[in-house]
């Protein structure tokens, strides 16, 4: 523990001394893409070089870390783990665009934790096996809930793994003019290093690594626009007279002439069915409506995205490599800790953001305008783009559209802080996405290596040739992540979200009832994977534009796919359908089939029993 | 089969879950009347974007706190 501790505090104050370097080299009058290179790259060598020096042949050290991260560091790893891309660039993206309704990813991105920590994480760790499918074949028994099981693992970790690397792909590309295809190899080979030679002890201690550098990257330039702009570094309790700034400036920029005539003409130029909805009653009810569906989709979304975060594979995993059920639950708690340093802070820095935006942008002469947005504009047009409507030579809020994932990278230059400062919060989304995708790729491997070949196929295969396999297995699966995203498939931040209810509905309701109620058995767990998981496909294929053009070969009308929902939910939240029909499978199959035999007793026997009190065998 | 501390373990997790409950359906169905100013926030706002995620992580803690202790005092009795 001593020694992690002067590893890593020597690892932060090197990150320090990079930063600092990287000022002095921008005083000099280094160029900006020089800078990009410095921070990336020295980063992503850090994160290899732990890697190598972790590096293991060991079965138990390859596929679980040994069974040894205390607590603290497990869950400063499980924080890294889970935070992907999307938590880093995108949420205080949405925050910045939806206000209020951006919240749901803030409220069920953490609670999710709460359900991990009371429901799944002990156990798993007294059970101890390899992988979730272990798990689930030893209290259900049987080859097909162990195939099953990694099948749909394989499924929703490759969809996330993919987006993992298209996030790298767009930092590298935005920060230093790379080629996105080979932006996203470049990366590829990083991820390599880390988990081929290594497995989850290489992947663990990067992730702390890589936590470190993501989490210093987001609170720097926050505090410091916070500092800018209120006087105080504490942001989380600053943002809040800020937002109050906001509501001020808003209704000013709403009342000015100018604008008004800009979105006047704008309105003009949308297609004659929009404009002649007349502002009557009807529009009243309208919003009516309106407000109630944002409410139930507000409550379905949390719903997923909670659910989701207690059944993702990788993160679950997390639970095998601590040191006993005691220290999971803890390494839970700090996981929730570290992850809320983040996220208690997305909404400020979305906040400064758009104070600075309003406050100073907007108004602005048009050739006057600061440096980012032809830069950004130039990187992609959907990112910031500009135009004068109005002919008026000066920015009106309405002329100027800001992509959400443009926020965070951004931030440093719209806040007009140091060109430093954005190096270092490039290389935070970059350890953001390289850790998700370590882990999403070892969990993959894993159930391919381990549940497909191992238990499956060949159950004489040595430990050697099991973590060869695995090795072998996981450079294939990473260079078809890459190449897939490398192809920028369409609607790949759907998919993202989609995992989660994907994760949902297959897994939560067979792994709970793996542990609460003794009574479940193989054909329920079975019936509750499949049938969750179908019906949230199902959903998505009859109310998702692009499922529905793949399944069905022709595509769908807006007012079919609408007419297809129930109860007014987006397809991103099928799950709210999913995970109750997966219970409820679990629950009529298994009382209409036979009871579960004295294994599955064995089971429940040694995950219901306290660390001390150990009396079942253990394999 | 019973196991020492099973049942004040299930009893520990419901009374956390309902908590839990309590909490997230507070920031989901947030409604006006509670939309007053809370140290220059709104009050609404403010829950649904520290409130409830500090909650989140005392409910997680005490969970971690309380049941090393049932633990320790479970494998005592036995």
């Amino acid at each position: 523990m001593r020694s992690f501790h002067r590893f890593y505090s020597t690892y932060a104050l090197a990150f320090g001394l990079l930063i600092a370097f990287a000022a002095t080299l921008e005083s000099l009058g280094f160029s900006k893409s020089w800078i990009g290179y410095l921070f990336l790259l020295t980063t992503a060598l850090s994160y290899a070089a732990i890697g190598m020096f972790c590096r293991t042949h060991d079965l138990v050290e390859y596929h679980v870390a040994g069974r040894s991260v205390p607590a603290f560091y497990n869950g400063m790893a499980m924080a890294a783990d889970w935070m992907s891309s999307a938590s880093f660039i995108s949420l205080a993206g949405v925050l910045y665009l939806t206000g209020h309704a951006g919240l749901a990813y803030i409220i069920g991105w953490t609670g999710g934790f709460c359900l991990l920590a009371l429901f799944l994480a002990p156990y798993l760790r007294r059970f101890g096996g390899f992988t979730i499918p272990d798990f689930l074949a030893a209290r259900y028994g049987g080859r097909a809930v162990r195939i099953a099981a990694a099948i749909l693992t394989i499924f929703c970790s490759f969809i996330y793994l993919v987006a993992q690397f298209y996030g790298v792909g767009l930092v590298a590309t935005r920060m230093t003019g790379m080629v996105f295809e080979i932006a996203i190899y470049m990366a590829l080979a990083t991820i390599l290093v880390c988990s081929f030679l290594g497995g989850m002890r290489a992947i663990t201690w990067t992730q702390v690594a890589q936590y470190i550098v993501l989490i210093v990257a987001y609170l720097v330039p926050v505090m410091w626009l916070s500092v800018n702009q209120t006087g105080n570094p504490i942001a989380q309790m600053t943002y809040g007279q800020q937002m109050q700034k906001i509501q001020v400036l808003e209704a000013r920029i709403a009342d000015d002439p100018k604008e008004q005539q800009v979105r006047a003409m704008q309105r003009a130029k949308q297609p004659l069915a929009v404009q002649q909805i007349p502002p009557t009653e009807v529009a009243a009810v309208d919003e009516e409506v309106k407000k109630e569906v944002a409410q139930k989709n507000f409550f379905a979304l949390i719903f997923c995205l909670t659910i989701g975060t207690a059944a993702l594979p990788h993160i679950l995993t997390r639970a095998y490599t601590t040191t006993g059920a005691s220290a999971a639950r803890r390494s839970v708690a700090w996981a929730l800790f570290f992850i809320l340093l983040l996220y208690l802070t997305a909404p400020a820095l979305a906040a400064f953001a758009k104070y600075e935006i309003y406050a100073h942008l907007i108004g602005t002469p048009f050739d006057n305008l600061p440096a980012w947005i032809a830069r950004w504009s130039s990187v992609d047009k959907n990112l910031v783009s500009v135009t004068d409507v109005n002919k008026d030579g000066i920015l009106q809020l309405a002329e100027l559209t800001l992509s959400g994932d443009v926020i965070v990278l951004a931030v440093a230059e719209i806040g007009g802080l140091p060109y430093v400062v954005s190096g270092m919060v490039a290389a935070g989304a970059l350890a953001a996405a390289l850790s998700t995708a370590d882990g999403l790729l070892l969990t993959i491997s894993n159930a391919l290596s381990h549940d497909i070949y191992y238990k499956t196929i060949d159950s004489k295969a040595t430990p050697t040739k099991r973590v060869m396999l695995s090795k072998t297995l996981l450079m294939i699966v990473a260079v078809a992540a890459a190449y897939v995203a490398a192809q920028k498939p369409a609607d790949i931040l759907f998919l993202v979200s989609s995992a989660f209810s994907f994760a949902a509905s297959a897994f939560f309701p067979a792994l709970v009832l793996a542990v609460f109620w003794r009574r479940a058995n193989r054909w329920g767990a079975l019936a509750g994977m499949v049938v969750g998981f179908g019906v949230t496909l199902y959903y998505m294929i009859q109310t998702q534009p692009w499922l529905y053009r793949l399944f069905h070969a022709q595509s769908a009308s807006a007012e079919l796919l609408k007419a297809n929902q129930w109860w007014d939910i987006s397809p991103v939240s099928a799950g709210l359908w999913g995970v109750p029909a997966g219970f409820l499978a679990v629950i009529i199959v298994s009382w209409l089939t036979e009871k579960p035999g004295p294994e599955a007793q064995a089971i429940l026997h040694l995950i219901r029993s306290p660390d001390g009190a150990k009396t079942a065998t253990q394999s | 089969m019973r196991f020492v501390g099973w049942s004040r373990n299930l009893f520990l997790i419901t009374v956390l879950f309902v908590l839990w409950l309590a909490v997230v359906m507070a920031a989901v169905f947030s409604s006006p009347w509670w939309d007053f100013v809370f140290f220059g926030w709104s009050f609404s706002y403010w829950f649904s974007a520290q409130g409830c995620l500090i909650a989140f992580g005392l409910i997680v803690w005490a969970y971690a706190a309380i049941s090393d202790r049932l633990e320790a005092a479970g494998t005592a009795d036995a």
